[in-house]
């Protein structure tokens, strides 16, 4: 090859594999254990690279070197093999990539560690189609993504993280490009596993396990925060308890379910406001049972259809008015528990129940006699 | 004395009805070659659409929905309707040729084999034109692939057409192994077998052992879609990950189905092109027969991410499993070494398969090493090694035996010019496909979207992937062209255009129906070569 | 320099060296490929049996299938009992006894037929369906897709009643025979296995 290629060749070499080392580097970790996988990943690509430029090098100077010149009459020397070469690259490429793999060991031992006994913060993680939810269960926390916001997972440095990974109809896949890390949420397959941010900051995450239509929509946030800002979050998102309502109920009913629009009410004189908004008639009755509404399916009589109202306690009842019309009832409840249902035959067993409960409110009178039926 | 075949003068020209009803192994390996070429317009065209799409940021021509029946459909074609069967094509052609047979062992489930590909290949298209063609990516994971998530007919067609062309291989491995086994001429012991008889033999066991286990899948699939079953439904019981283990356990193997045969056809090319014997044939019978076995116990690694699979194991042998492939490299590079290469298109897309295979190689054993796939896993860095070792080592090594074997099954020769500008435009299109896309699984973008975050910072790259899909398309366009002129006014090619070493070339082109009338000795794996040297050897006495 | 000269394909070749025919040799092949699909659903029901813990799960007492055994016992050993007329069918047209052969063809297609009634019987008097979970899922695809193979075997085991009554077989070329009676031996250890693993275990 003419000298006079060479320093050109030598600059543009360097350019490229300069340029391409940033095209083929790691994201920036920012998990402690994204630490060791960088590394690796890093010592895995040096050895990658020395192959590369080994075996493409030997085939780019045998095709140049070697091609046939108008000189070249008689056969080349026809060597059929040489043993002492087979061994040479069968075992030196074996004991490399089995060193590999013990690197790669003691990487995976810290990435896949779950020792639940170090776990900080718990976490569950829900993948549904098409949006995530995370559940902080210590703190009654749950963060719901939506079609204008993307969930945010929020942490704090520094901590060991533990996340409860599960799919809820289909798989997802739970990944974060900069923790270095992903995670398949399985139908039936809860995945654990821990992680301590090492970094502040705001790193997107998305599905990345096939997951139908809106897969390509399934993104996330993780929020790394200081300890302390952690904390002033979870006060602040904490749901406060409702209080229990006032004032009257709206009931409406279908087939089949029957919705109220409060299902905690302070104690004392209360009017349903009713509407079928079903295509066939329907009854309200408002019964005291300390049983809940799911319960009291147990009790459905299979021959008639129906409970037994000679069992249940009915305070009063709206009897049976037609599609699109309205109904009303008025009640005075004290506290307790209670269900409001439809019980004409089957309506019950198909859905036709809610449960209410009577609590005192901040300030709520109590009534001191119930009510005698 | 002389050794080539007697040369038929009038050849009646083949009515429609004789290529409907052959049964001759060379006529079913042009069937499966224009199957073949034409569903690669089918996959082709989907890749296309699919990169047409993803040039920019936001959905420009595609829905979701058909953007997700683009991708499933483009990988399921490729790999069931236009790699499997091109391989089966060269297969067909030329193993019976090479070990001095007649035809197959069984010539009539042959053609059965053959018409069950463009049948079951119009069953998963027509999809298109039923409601919605398969849109869960050709792994078809429950539940995103059960009645429930995936409701249009799509799906169930493309299980009765997989399980179709599944069988079709079965019975082509068993014809395959029979005939090899037992139709080999006098002299050509199992050592002495072209390398690329020996690829097709392995393959066929692969295919033996691995398919029917996909079928397994699919009836229980089916099941579960058509009725009411539970075996991959979390909800009654069944298992989602099962599904994973058992196409998997198929699904690896294939991949080695598809780059065996290639790696026979360029170990075929490289000696003739390098007039060198090839470095180490009992060391690449070894390799090939190692890369079989192995391949049945790494299937896992597709399912590191489930966090249900027993890593070390399967971690552990995925890096073994590049052993025997480098094996291969050296031993090529090994018989080009010394050589008087010369570059005609056939060696140059065997070189290229070469450098771009050993890219895909490497890049593939990245995923070894478990906490490195957490990263990669899903993403286009995977899409990057699908493509170069299934383009860039499956397709150019079929591209290399097309080159190859054109003149032995037309009679004529293929014009280099265009050869050249066809391999120049592929290889150029193929990097600058694919190179971008390592870059872009490392920066976080997953696979199978139809759409990314404009603030990513992925246009750039996706932009020039678009770019080289369009060249790659383009790029087959002077080879069609080339076949067309070279068909109607190619030079002659005689026997033995390339100055071959086997069998194949020791007959007419194209062959007579029957093969051979004469066959030199058999004394080594390169009868053809021993026999033209012992001639000149003679002439010069 | 010597010619080499082209070997005949099929028949000719390979008889009188080893004494087995492609058609045997391409049988016993396939047949491989028979195992890795049975192997695929053996898997299935292996892995979801020991996922499910109790077996069979409780809910529906037709699970009980160790207590219903005697019949399927008796079709099973109708099943075993054809595999012996089966290679009493091979072994007489080995010696060329063409009767013998169709005798025992003609018994052996009896047997399987009497083994699928007595099989699409057993469905019926079955308390569960392929839908009632995996208990129902694997039991059915595993039987099922068993006797689709024994429908097969006893299509091919007509055929070759038929060929033979038009004295087709000789002891020289009976390759069909032989090829069919190693596929019905399969069928029926594959049977075996699975009544022992559904019925028994």
């Amino acid at each position: 090859m003419n000298r006079r290629y060479v320093a050109p060749l030598l600059i543009a070499a360097v350019a490229l594999i300069a340029g391409g080392c940033q095209a083929v580097s790691l994201q920036e970790p920012v998990t402690e254990q994204a630490l060791l996988v960088k590394d690796l990943y890093n010592l895995v690509f040096a050895v990658a690279a020395v192959v590369f430029v080994l075996v493409e090098g030997l085939i780019i100077w045998s095709v140049i070197r070697y091609r046939r010149k108008a000189t070249d009459t008689n056969l080349p020397v026809q060597t059929h093999g040489n043993l002492v070469l087979e061994i040479i690259w069968t075992a030196i490429p074996m004991v490399t990539v089995f060193l590999l793999f013990i690197a790669s060991w003691n990487v995976i031992n810290v990435v896949d560690a779950r020792d639940a006994s170090k776990a900080e913060v718990k976490v569950e993680v829900v993948g549904y189609q098409w949006q995530w939810k995370f559940a902080y269960p210590d703190n009654g926390i749950e963060v719901f993504g939506t079609a204008d916001q993307n969930p945010e997972l929020v942490v704090p440095m520094g901590k060991v993280v533990q996340v409860t990974l599960v799919g809820q109809d289909v798989n997802h896949g739970f990944y974060i490009p900069q923790f270095l890390f992903q995670r398949d949420a399985v139908p039936g397959h809860v995945n654990v596993f821990q992680f301590t941010p090492n970094k502040l900051g705001t790193f997107t995450g998305q599905c990345s396990a096939f997951c139908g239509l809106l897969h390509h929509a399934m993104r996330f946030t993780v929020r790394v925060v200081t300890p302390e800002e952690y904390t002033a979050w979870l006060a602040d998102t904490k749901p406060k308890p409702t209080p229990p309502a006032t004032g009257a109920i709206d009931g409406t009913e279908k087939e089949w379910e029957v919705k109220i629009s409060a299902a905690k009410h302070v104690p004392g004189s209360i009017t349903f406001n009713l509407t079928n908004n079903g295509t066939i008639p329907h009854e309200f009755l408002v019964v005291r049972t300390d049983k809940t509404a799911a319960e009291l399916l147990n009790d459905v009589d299979p021959a008639t259809g129906r409970i037994d109202e000679a069992l249940l306690d009915v305070i009063d009842e709206q009897s049976e008015y037609e599609a699109g019309t309205p109904g009303a009832v008025t009640v005075n409840l004290p506290v307790g528990h209670y269900v409001v249902m439809c019980n004409i035959q089957g309506h019950y067993k198909n859905g036709m129940y809610a449960d209410l409960d009577i609590v005192d409110g901040p300030a709520a009178m109590r009534l001191t006699s119930r009510v005698a039926f | 004395m002389a050794t080539t075949a007697v040369r038929s003068v009038a050849r009646p020209r083949t009515t429609l009805y004789e290529w409907l009803t052959t049964t001759d192994h060379k006529k079913i390996g042009i069937l499966y070659t224009i199957s073949s070429f034409i569903f690669l317009g089918v996959g082709g065209s989907l890749a296309l659409f699919v990169r047409a799409e993803l040039a920019q940021p936001g959905l420009q021509f595609l829905t979701e929905s058909t953007y997700n029946q683009m991708f499933t459909m483009h990988a399921s074609v490729m790999i069931f309707w236009v790699i499997i069967p091109f391989l089966a094509a060269i297969g067909n052609y030329v193993v019976p040729l090479m070990i001095g047979a007649p035809d197959m062992a069984f010539p009539r489930i042959n053609a059965l084999s053959f018409w069950m590909v463009p049948f079951s290949g119009l069953v998963v298209v027509s999809g298109f034109l039923l409601g919605g063609a398969a849109d869960a990516g050709w792994t078809a994971y429950p539940p995103v692939s059960s009645i429930k998530f995936s409701p249009g007919p799509g799906m169930n067609l493309w299980i009765v057409a997989v399980m179709l062309v599944g069988t079709s291989s079965i019975l082509g491995a068993v014809n395959f192994m029979v005939t090899i086994f037992r139709m080999r001429a006098p002299g050509m012991t199992l050592f002495r077998m072209p390398i690329l008889t020996w690829t097709v033999l392995v393959t066929s066991v692969l295919v033996l052992m691995g398919t029917p286990v996909l079928t397994s899948a699919l009836v229980m699939l089916f099941i579960d879609r058509n009725f009411g079953g539970a075996f991959f439904d979390p909800a009654l019981g069944g298992s989602a990950i099962l599904w994973q283990n058992i196409f998997w356990f198929y699904s690896h193997p294939a991949v080695y189905i598809m780059v065996l045969p290639a790696m026979g056809v360029i170990s075929e090319i490289i000696p003739v092109f390098s007039r060198k014997p090839l470095f180490g044939y009992k060391a690449f019978v070894f390799a090939t027969a190692a890369i079989g076995a192995l391949g049945f116990s790494v299937w896992a690694h597709h399912m590191f991410t489930t966090g249900s699979v027993f890593l070390p194991f399967f971690s552990v042998m995925t890096f073994f499993i590049a052993v025997p492939t480098g094996v291969k490299f050296f031993n090529w590079i090994a018989t080009m070494w010394r050589g008087q290469i010369t570059f005609k298109t056939p060696m140059l897309f065997a070189v290229g398969f070469l450098s771009m295979f050993l890219i895909g190689g490497i890049n593939g054993v990245f995923s070894a090493p478990v906490p490195v796939d957490y990263a990669i896993h899903a993403t286009y860095w995977i899409v990057a090694h699908i493509h170069y070792v299934l383009f860039g080592g499956s397709f150019l090594g079929i591209m290399a035996g097309i080159y190859f074997y054109f003149p032995k099954m037309t009679g004529k020769m293929l014009d280099e010019r265009l050869g050249k500008v066809n391999f120049a435009m592929m290889y150029i299109g193929m990097n600058l496909t694919f190179l971008p896309m390592h870059t872009l699984g490392l920066s976080g973008m997953p696979r199978r979207i139809a759409d990314y975050s404009p603030t990513a910072g992925w246009n750039d790259l996706n932009l020039a992937a678009t770019i080289g899909g369009f060249t790659i398309g383009a790029s087959m366009i002077p080879f069609f062209w080339n076949v067309y002129i070279s068909l109607r006014n190619g030079e002659e090619a005689g026997d033995d255009p390339w100055e071959a070493n086997t069998l194949e070339w020791a007959t007419s082109s194209p062959p007579p129906a029957w093969n051979f009338d004469r066959l030199p000795a058999i004394t080594s794996e390169r009868p053809l070569f021993d026999a033209r040297h012992a001639r000149s050897e003679q002439e010069h006495e | 320099m010597s010619d080499g000269a082209v070997m005949t394909s099929g028949h000719g070749a390979g008889h009188g060296k080893k004494g087995l025919g492609n058609p045997v040799l391409g049988m016993l092949l396939f047949i491989v490929s028979e195992i890795m699909f049975f192997a695929g659903l053996f898997a299935a029901y292996f892995n979801l049996r020991t996922a499910t813990g109790i077996w069979p799960p409780e809910g529906n007492g037709a699970f009980e299938l160790h207590s219903e055994v005697l019949f399927p016992a008796i079709m099973t050993s109708l099943l075993v009992l054809s595999s012996v007329t089966c290679q009493i069918a091979v072994w007489r047209i080995r010696k060329g006894d063409r009767q013998g052969m169709n005798r025992a063809l003609l018994m052996t297609v009896l047997l399987g037929v009497t083994f699928l009634i007595g099989q699409a019987y057993d469905y019926t008097q079955l308390g569960f369906g392929i839908a009632d979970g995996v208990f129902g899922s694997t039991f059915y695809v595993l039987t099922g897709f068993h006797g689709a193979h024994v429908l097969g075997g006893v299509l091919m085991l007509s055929v070759c009643l038929y060929r033979g009554g038009l004295g087709q077989f000789s002891a020289e070329h009976h390759d069909m025979v032989e090829a069919t009676s190693i596929y019905w031996h399969f069928v029926d250890v594959v049977w075996i296995l699975l009544f022992a693993l559904l019925y028994i275990i």
